[in-house]
């Protein structure tokens, strides 16, 4: 019974924050089974008190020919820049660097060693059942890279459904072709999951070049794909209150690299990624605590040729990572958190000369105090990169919540730094061992106002942040006519994010979700020592507005959705000269799908339309963009009675 | 009588005078781009961004950026704007990793023609005017070649195989002379083609890796030689063989004068030359110090003439200034810094990003 009352006090820790404007029933972090908890990790405990975008995995199911990316621009502020329909997609977060967010799979980092930004042009829909944007998210948790965001791409085991099976074949423009695979079975003690897909793609789309003379339509060239996803997962209750949960996910994506417009040459240039990642999760709960060991290994190999110059770029990387954590609850309104972590990073990369060895350790601990409707979260963080010692981090977030749970609000505070990447430290020629870690700040003010009446339910959010991030690392021409990265940046970033959702459900047969969300950033330059002419501009490819509205209705056997994106102005160099500014531009997807439930096996069918206004636009500078295209899935799924 | 024809005759040459004076004043290049005094700075903008563009700095000093997008409805000029030459009343404008070259009414920037003609024009590097309607077109990153263009049907007549990436030319008694730079290897000769015959009649051996070449008041040519790099010792860059400035004389088509920059085993620096007041000096920049040189001395100066910062390119305009082109970074714009032939700073000024060369207009 002892253990019980405790097991129900973590989950009121952990879900006291969770339930604002944007979480849903995928997304809540702490599961209830039997008498054992299965948490998340540590990031999403230090989160809570940090607004969040949760995206549930019925949101997912009409992205299927898509990686993420999608996923995160229509229904996050997020904004993705993309070279291209299937190049290297990286995240832009409330005006930071592609290299100053983190993306997470089950606590595995999954941003490049070499690079620091992630392409979550590898990330597919069927890495997780829940992905969070937390927002605001605290060095003290996350480490190095949180400038802009950090993004939870979470698994979710079903005990107790039986089995479950289902193939999914989409066919779409550009002789598109994906077979998606998945299969489920658990029983009181194990789940264990499995999806695999494969794709490939000529991608010959037409586009309007306006680098060229008379802006002629053309059809895309040398813009093949071929790419396979394995994700698995595994996760064990065993006796005496422990758990145990496994995973492994593997890609490979063999890609051609088009030429940029402009071009008269076909490129001759080819990219190839491959990937695993595994994580391997202790959990032990005592009578009052729980010790978590991880134990994550990432190995990343990139090998990019041109055969026009005779390039071939060979990249291989490994990362390891253990930590051991403490959670400790000293009564109803005190939780103590404890940890540390090791990293060790492997580099094998012809440009570096060397194999590169980086050791990483971190300590942390983190406190929650519940105070009735108040929440108190303080962290601290030392970490050391070699020999480096890090500025010591530190984060604090209040929270109030009304009784009626109408209206809840969270004021942050959160310290930030981003350790040099290794291509800055060690590439040749350019690379720079002096480089400092960038450091910065950021506060954020939350506030959520939830309204439900019947079967309506009205929500909003706002929230305001302010951004400083200071030795900024950017690559500036040396002595030699050499490049090399040095910290001569400051910048500010500041915008307020606003989302007003409306959900109304009627029994089972009716269902309509309406949100829009609109972003205001303003992030500029506030001094470049190499050039002092910038200092005040808007920083590159950062709109000032950007609004995403969804709209979905589920009727009887159909479904109907609309997505809207609105992305405007946006400079493409650090002068704000408006010749190279990419203008702005409206993006509207639709579907709709016919579907049929049964006992034992439901079928849908899903049309869907791409850029339904045939809207000519650039997400990078020179890089085409299909025009209007089409996909259709044919999904099959079979379960047990009990699933 | 007389005196009133002298007194009429007086008043005649002088309307006579300063209606000469209004035409020579509001002569037909005046306000256009190739007005006297005026330049054309070459802008390559940053890899991958088409974001090269041309400026215009007028005798005044006004600065008009972006004149090819002005000029053609906005339209990009394209990814790494290499070089521009003027032909007769046409301006060539190399767009190397736009695999084109765009031809613009040199008055206006008006599009002409785009140019492309497959592998003869996939890498091009740099023009020179043979004719009032013919220029030869550097091309090429691997196997060079200098394609012949005939600007009245915009059509490549011919290619001429020269050594490995070839680089600038520059023209001297009825030949051409063409720096192999090596492209992406190495390569240390200056092609030598006759115009009449388009073939190549001699190969000269210079230093490793010739991309630069000036023409002096005697009719000899100066060839930079930037000599082979080594990144091995990474953050220290060496020269693993010398970087030279090689005289080549056209009459015996020999080089007569060796002059080491870097000596082998030195640290790496960047280099460029230009030629300067009509034709009689040749400055040439080691890093951030500017040099002077006679055409006629034997050796090297013991001093620099000045120290400016952030050299990305060099020229010497008909008033005898010389013009530093700075690249502070490729995501911002590029500069122009005015120095009198003393090393004195006059004037400074914003054009596009990379800015690499300069184009007078007499």
């Amino acid at each position: 019974m002892r253990l019980k009352r405790y097991i129900i006090l973590f989950i009121v820790f952990a879900n006291w924050q969770h339930q604002n404007l944007f979480a849903n029933q995928d997304s809540i972090a702490v599961q209830f089974i039997d008498t054992i908890i299965i948490q998340d990790s540590r990031f999403a405990l230090y989160s809570k008190s940090n607004s969040n975008y949760s995206i549930g995995s019925d949101f997912s199911k009409y992205y299927t020919q898509n990686s993420i990316a999608d996923l995160l621009q229509y229904h996050t502020p997020i904004q993705i820049l993309q070279n291209g329909a299937t190049g290297v997609a990286s995240l832009n977060i409330r005006g930071t660097a592609d290299d100053q967010s983190n993306v997470f799979w089950n606590g595995v980092k999954l941003n490049s060693l070499s690079l620091g930004s992630a392409d979550i042009s590898l990330i597919p829909i069927n890495i997780a059942q829940n992905i969070e944007v937390i927002t605001n998210a605290t060095s003290t948790a996350f480490g190095s890279g949180n400038f802009g965001a950090a993004i939870l791409l979470n698994s979710k085991p079903k005990f107790n459904s039986g089995y479950n099976v289902s193939l999914r074949q989409t066919f779409a423009s550009y002789k598109n072709y994906k077979t998606d695979f998945a299969f489920t079975v658990s029983n009181a003690k194990i789940a264990f999951s499995s999806s695999s897909s494969y794709q490939q793609a000529e991608n010959n789309f037409k586009y309007y070049d306006r680098y060229k003379a008379n802006n002629p339509l053309l059809r895309q060239k040398h813009n093949q794909l071929q790419q396979w996803v394995s994700v698995n997962d595994l996760f064990i209750k065993l006796k005496k209150k422990q758990t145990i949960s496994i995973g492994n996910y593997t890609y490979d994506k063999d890609y051609q690299v088009p030429s940029i417009m402009g071009s008269f040459e076909n490129s001759k240039k080819h990219q190839d990624d491959f990937g695993t990642k595994t994580f391997f999760n202790y959990d032990r709960f005592f009578r009052k605590g729980k010790l978590s060991l991880t134990q994550n290994h990432t190995y990343d190999y990139l090998l990019y040729t041109d055969s026009t110059v005779g390039l071939v770029s060979k990249f291989k990387t490994h990362q390891a990572q253990q930590t051991i954590d403490y959670q400790h609850q000293f009564n109803s309104m005190v939780l103590i958190d404890v940890g540390s972590s090791y990293n060790f990073n492997f580099a094998q990369i012809k440009a570096y000369k060397n194999n590169k060895i980086q050791h990483r350790f971190a300590m942390y601990a983190a406190t929650k105090f519940l105070i009735k409707q108040f929440n108190l979260n303080l962290s601290i963080r030392q970490e050391v990169v070699n020999a480096d010692y890090i500025r010591p981090q530190f984060a604090i977030a209040f929270s109030f919540r009304n009784k009626k749970n109408f209206y809840n609000t969270t004021l942050s505070y959160s310290d930030k730094f981003r350790y040099p990447d290794l291509n800055d430290l060690y590439w040749i020629p350019g690379g720079n061992i002096n480089l400092q870690p960038e450091y910065g700040y950021s506060t954020e003010w939350q506030q959520d106002f939830i309204l439900r009446k019947k079967q309506h339910q009205l929500e909003y959010a706002n929230t305001l942040y302010f951004l400083r991030i200071k030795n900024n690392i950017v690559w500036v021409p040396m002595s030699g006519g050499l490049s090399t990265p040095l910290n001569i940046k400051r910048t500010q970033h500041l915008g307020t994010e606003n989302t007003l959702r409306y959900t109304y459900a009627l029994k089972e047969y009716l269902s309509i979700k309406m949100s829009s969300n609109y972003n205001y950033n303003r992030s500029i330059i506030l001094e470049d020592k190499s050039n002092t002419s910038t200092d005040g501009k808007i920083i590159r490819y950062k709109p000032e507005h950007s609004i995403k509205s969804t709209f979905s209705m589920q009727y009887k056997y159909f479904d109907l959705g609309l997505n809207y994106l609105y992305v405007s102005k946006r400079y493409t160099e650090d002068e704000n000269v408006e010749v190279f500014a990419l203008r702005p531009y409206h993006i509207i997807d639709m579907y709709v799908a016919l579907k049929y439930n049964h006992k034992i096996f439901n079928t849908a069918l899903v049309f869907k339309v791409n850029n339904l206004l045939n809207t000519s636009y650039e997400s990078v500078r020179s890089y085409a963009q299909p025009l209007r295209n089409y996909q259709l899935s044919i999904l099959f799924n079979f379960k047990s009675k009990q699933s | 009588m007389i005196k009133q024809f002298n007194i009429k005759m007086m008043a005649m040459l002088l309307v006579f005078f300063v209606a000469s004076c209004q035409k020579e004043k509001n002569n037909d290049n005046e306000g256009t781009y190739i007005e006297s005094g005026s330049a054309i700075v070459v802008n390559e903008g940053a890899f991958g961004s088409n974001n090269g563009s041309i400026s215009f700095i007028s005798a005044e000093g006004v600065v008009k950026n972006n004149i090819f997008e002005l000029a053609n409805n906005g339209s990009p000029l394209g990814d790494v704007v290499q070089s521009f030459a003027r032909v007769g009343n046409k301006g060539l404008i190399c767009v190397n990793n736009s695999q084109k070259i765009e031809v613009v009414d040199v008055k206006t920037f008006q599009r002409l023609a785009t140019i492309n003609a497959g592998d003869t024009t996939n890498y091009p590097r740099y023009a020179v005017a043979v004719a009032s309607n013919k220029a030869f077109i550097t091309n090429g990153s691997g196997d060079g070649i200098v394609a012949v263009l005939n600007l009245d049907n915009y059509s490549i007549t011919k290619t001429i195989p020269v050594g490995d990436g070839p680089e600038q030319m520059e023209i001297a008694s009825g030949n051409v002379y063409v720096c192999n730079s090596g492209g992406w290897g190495v390569d240390s000769t200056v092609s030598v083609i006759n115009i009449g015959s388009e073939t190549v009649t001699k190969t000269i051996k210079v230093g490793d890796i010739p991309t630069k070449i000036i023409r002096d008041a005697q009719e000899n040519l100066w060839v930079l030689c930037n000599g082979q790099t080594d990144f091995s010792a990474w953050p220290i860059v060496k020269n693993l063989t010398p970087a030279k400035l090689v005289r080549i004389n056209t009459s015996t088509q020999s080089v007569d004068r060796v002059f080491t920059l870097i000596e082998a085993n030195g640290n790496t620096q960047k280099l460029n030359i230009a030629i300067g007041n009509n034709g009689t000096s040749v400055y040439y920049a080691i890093d951030n110090d500017i040099y002077k040189l006679g055409i006629d001395v034997t050796a090297l100066p013991s001093s620099k003439l000045f120290t400016t910062s952030g050299i990305y390119g060099l020229g010497t305009s008909y008033n005898q200034q010389i013009w530093v082109l700075q690249a502070p970074s490729f995501s911002s714009s590029g500069k122009v810094i005015k120095y009198s032939n003393a090393g004195t700073a006059i004037d400074s000024v914003s054009v596009g990003i990379g800015p690499n060369g300069v184009v007078f207009n007499p």
